[in-house]
């Protein structure tokens, strides 16, 4: 550390004449941060949602596969033909752990990008004392691990030096410190996981973590080695990022890329990453999104493409890496205590919450993949066609970049930050208030709300009744005496803005000789602290970055629904001109009101404000409605129903007939989503179906539209069938929802609402199955041949024909399903819905609308 | 009739089995067991192949059914085709050229990705999306 410590302060002696003449003594806060906000993130549900295996599909099929003998000797064959191994090997666990730390290397991109700007506003003095901060914090990160930190500190003074080469070129030498910064923390992070990762894992894992942290290591020492040839021609090559295409291209040439095999895998490795996210990101100007693009096209890059014996190694990868990290978090989540302050543990935590959500989303991508490339896994696993499939996983990767969003929120929060000269006993100490931008604060009210007495951690006393307030109209530093022994509690709020308000804590230690613990929670926390609470805040606070469904506003008046609906236009810059609207969002700090109704346009909204805002209206028209009950299905929008079924050849012309698709209302609400979806699945389908009768024969026809519902308990069941024409397959569409929530729930819950389980559920289809067929052969077998016959039995009844059955509940509250029927002529089965005594289920919903009218 | 043509088809099945030992590769014997292959589509440099064979998912999983941990050797597949011979199926596949090496390394990586289907439709997913609260 001397080493590192004199480098830097002779980097501040040749960069002196910058330094600004009066600053004085000040307590960095952005440690305090770290630590209040790790403390905030596990008062959340947040780290459950992560830290909770059983919540990602991923891990249950792996952890599935892997107890079962017959899966494993299945994977042994396979073993047999193609000798790809039955679990992931060295190559595999390393490639995973690249795609790991690359992904995060790049999510840091836009931190990175605002650390740039708010670096150029530094002082060469603030810029080594950061430098130096920096390394010291990597280090102590480190240090638990083993002599890497000792490297690292070494090889950082190396390149410090180089920099001041370049100390004559201010622009250049901040521009290149600040990417040493970067390239610094972010090595720290990688060792800290791979060093985890190495200690608590066997065999091939290990091996991988241990030859990665190798590799890496000497990866970055060349890297820092180079930084003695900085020269102002060639600066920008000390890019910020480890896994950039000009550092691994340099990699290549040297001496260890052709000695050291594992070196020159980490480098190929990291190399293909590096080449091809430049390729997408830059050359295509596309931007960095964790979620879906990130499983998708990083994991393929990192880890190979959709094969999928390579996906079912990855899986198990992913399960051993995240388990240990889910260990690991736990453990500090558990202990963590602010009293015991310790940035480095928070940041710790932090990075590796990073690493198990990077885990988390590669592993649903991977499970999607597998499932929605096969028709009988889609089948399988309830999906009914790959689109669905598709959006299971953008709704799980949206679930699991809420999380990434609030450890990024607890990280970065507390921007606004006290400051003090030191404290002495017994005299003033001088108080610095800084807002967001890093001013100096000059018109706040500062209120000291509460003075307890500390006795061995206890509070033992409350003698402070009447808050002290002062009044502050300038820069001028506030000038405040402590009493040891005592918990203070302060309240600073913004004249100009009296919600906006900086609450925190001072203790004074009782054996004090000068120093203070402070705690400070910023003014978006409190918000982020009141939604878990307040359904309109969280709304206002999230309307654009999740889906919210009725049961989340189910609550809300005119009022809030008022507030909820302006709040998706508001945090997309919307001027208003409503003066108490505008006065309302501005005490958001997000809300920058920049775009006039004029230059407004729906592209400005993502997919979650336009769901969200359909979501409102919807909702606020249902309140207004007259009739609230909770099954019936109504039919007022005269432009949107089809109720009928038609059993027979049926002409369809505009000219003689309308059709409806109903809407469903729960709980006296429209729940806008289930009905957008069926609509939006049912309707286009209807109309190809329509379509492609009318190509093929020269006239629009439709063989039978079914539409019907059913309710068991809280669960409601909604069938549409069609089909074009008397021979050709049918299509068909389930939903069956819960009516407390308005949401679709898994046919587990069907299962269990009759009492089966899945299995139970199978053997029901196979008999009633059985049962239909009994009843026809008795018309049938006279006139085809038996053998014919049994072949199409055979089919119906296979236990891969049987799986696909999709159960619903009838309008009778009978369980029922949707069942292929292999048929002798016409197409190869036709979707039938049965009941359990073997019959076709007529339980749809006859329209009752005189259609003759039209 | 029929019986005493399945028989037949069983013994002709068993004696080719007979001929085989475990020495030779389980890839190269499943390649044996298929028909002449059709090609289909010429018009790039992949190929798509369309060939009858014996339904090899299916097969594995009747003798694991019977004993779950019994090795897949190729004397338990002879023996399973010998059981059920109308267990045959039609693949279809690409291969990266009209090489008959390239087909059959195509053909064996359907195999296999069949059978890597059969073993995941043999799990259950549960999801349940909660704080474990």
């Amino acid at each position: 550390m001397k080493r590192l410590i004199c480098l830097i302060l002779s980097v501040i002696i040749l960069s002196s004449n910058a330094i600004p003449a009066s600053v004085s003594a000040t307590n960095d806060s952005a440690n305090q941060n770290h630590v209040l906000g790790l403390q905030a993130y596990l008062d959340t549900d947040n780290d459950e949602y992560l830290l909770r295996n059983e919540n990602y599909a991923y891990w249950g099929l792996i952890e599935d596969f892997e107890s079962d003998i017959v899966k494993w000797e299945l994977l042994n064959t396979i073993d047999s033909l193609i000798h790809c191994g039955t679990e992931p090997d060295v190559q595999k666990y390393t490639e995973v752990l690249v795609n790991i730390i690359a992904t995060y290397d790049r999510d840091n991109a836009t931190a990175i990008s605002e650390q740039h700007k708010n670096d150029n506003k530094k002082s060469a003095l603030d810029y080594a004392m950061d430098i130096s901060k920096i390394g010291a914090d990597a280090v102590g990160l480190m240090v638990s691990t083993d002599k890497s930190a000792g490297d690292l500190e070494k090889w950082i003074s190396i390149a410090v030096s180089g920099l001041s080469t370049l100390a004559g070129n201010v622009d250049n030498w901040i521009d290149a410190l600040s990417d040493l910064e970067t390239l610094v923390q972010n090595y720290a992070h990688y060792d800290t996981f791979l060093a985890l990762i190495q200690e608590e894992s066997s065999g091939d894992l290990k091996i991988a973590a241990s030859n990665l942290r190798t590799s890496m290591a000497k990866a970055m020492q060349i890297k820092l080695d180079s930084y003695t040839n900085i020269l102002d021609e060639n600066f920008e090559q000390y890019g910020e990022f480890f896994f950039s295409d000009v550092f691994f291209d340099a990699l290549k040439l040297t001496s260890e890329y052709d000695s050291d095999e594992n070196l020159k895998f980490f480098i190929d490795c990291g190399s293909k990453f590096a080449d091809k996210i430049n390729e997408y990101f830059i050359n295509q100007k596309k931007a960095w999104d964790l979620g879906i693009a990130i499983g998708t096209l990083v994991g393929n890059i990192a880890v190979g493409g959709e094969d999928i014996i390579n996906r079912l190694h990855e899986l198990m990868a992913l399960r051993d890496i995240g388990d240990i990290l889910c260990e690991e978090l736990s453990r500090i989540g558990s202990n963590y205590d602010t009293g015991e302050y310790d940035s480095i543990i928070a940041e710790k935590y932090f990075t590796l919450s990073h690493y198990l959500i990077g885990c988390r989303i590669r592993g649903e991508y991977c499970r999607y993949s597998i499932v929605a490339s096969d028709s009988g896994l889609r089948s399988k696993f309830s999906f009914k066609n790959a689109e669905e499939a598709a959006k299971w996983y953008e709704e799980k990767c949206a679930k699991i970049l809420a999380i990434q969003n609030s450890i990024k929120t607890a990280c970065n929060a507390i921007l606004v930050h006290v400051e003090t000269s030191g404290y002495e006993v017994g005299e003033l100490s001088e108080w610095y208030i800084y807002d967001e931008s890093g001013s100096l604060c000059s018109n706040y009210t500062l209120r000291i709300t509460s003075k307890e007495k500390m006795h061995i951690g206890a509070i033992i006393a409350d003698d402070f009744t009447q808050p002290l307030e002062y009044v502050i109209t300038t820069s001028d530093p506030l000038l405040l005496e402590l009493d040891p022994g005592y918990w203070y509690g302060f309240e600073i709020v913004d004249n100009a803005n009296t919600e906006n308000i900086l609450l925190f804590t001072v203790s004074v230690n009782q054996s004090s000789e000068g120093l203070i613990d402070m705690i400070e929670i910023h003014t978006d926390f409190c918000a982020a602290i009141q939604s878990e609470t307040d359904p309109l805040e969280s709304f206002i606070q999230n309307c654009d970055s999740r889906y919210f469904s009725v049961a989340d506003i189910s609550n809300f008046d005119e009022n809030d629904c008022l507030y909820a609906r302006n709040a998706i236009f508001a945090k997309s810059g919307w001027i208003f001109s409503n003066q108490e609207l505008s006065n309302y969002f501005q005490k958001y700090s997000w809300y920058n009101p920049t775009v006039t109704a004029d230059e407004f346009t729906d592209a400005m909204l993502n997919q979650y404000q336009i769901a969200n805002r359909d979501l409102i209206i919807a909702f606020e028209s249902g309140i207004e409605a007259p009739s609230a009950n909770n099954t019936v299905y109504s039919n007022e929008d005269d432009n949107l129903l089809i109720i009928d079924r038609f059993t027979s050849w049926y002409r369809l012309g505009t000219d003689e007939y309308c059709y409806h698709i109903p809407m469903i209302s729960l709980n006296g609400h429209y729940d806008y989503l289930i009905n957008d979806r069926i609509y939006n699945q049912f309707y286009p389908l209807w109309e190809n179906r329509v379509e492609q009768h009318y190509k093929e024969y020269g006239y629009p026809e439709l063989s039978e539209i079914v539409y019907s519902l059913g309710q068991k308990d809280d669960l409601l069941s909604i069938v549409f069938q069609t089909s074009a024409t008397m021979w050709d397959e049918s299509s068909f569409y389930v939903y069956t929802i819960s009516t407390e929530t308005g949401e679709e729930v898994p046919f587990s819950e069907l299962y269990r609402c009759y009492g089966l389980t899945e299995s139970g559920f199978f053997d029901l289809v196979k008999s009633t199955m059985q049962k239909y067929w009994d009843k026809q052969i008795i018309d049938l077998a006279p006139n085809i041949d038996a053998g014919l016959l049994q072949g199409v039995i055979d089919k119906t009844l296979s236990a891969d024909n049987v799986r696909t059955a999709i159960p619903y509940i009838n309008k009778n509250g009978e369980l029922c399903f949707v069942g292929r029927i292999y048929w002798i002529a016409g197409a190869d089965y036709y979707h039938h819905l049965l009941n359990t005594s073997g019959y076709v289920d007529e339980g749809w919903i006859e329209c009752t609308t005189d259609h003759s009218a039209n | 009739m029929k019986k005493l043509l399945i028989i037949l088809i069983a013994i002709v099945l068993t004696l080719t089995g007979c001929g085989k030992n475990d020495d030779t590769p389980i890839d190269d014997y499943c390649w044996e067991q298929a028909d002449d292959y059709a090609i289909s589509d010429e018009s790039s440099k992949a190929v798509t192949i369309t060939v009858t064979a014996p339904d090899y998912a299916q097969l594995v999983q009747n003798i694991l059914s019977e004993d779950s941990s019994a090795s897949i050797t190729i004397d338990a597949l002879s023996e399973a085709i010998s059981v059920s011979p109308d267990s045959v199926k039609e693949y279809t596949f690409i291969s990266d050229s009209s090489d008959e090496d390239d087909i059959k390394a195509a053909f064996t990586d359907q195999i296999a990705k069949e059978l890597a289907v059969a073993a995941i439709s043999r799990t259950d997913s549960k999801e349940e999306w909660s704080d474990g609260q």
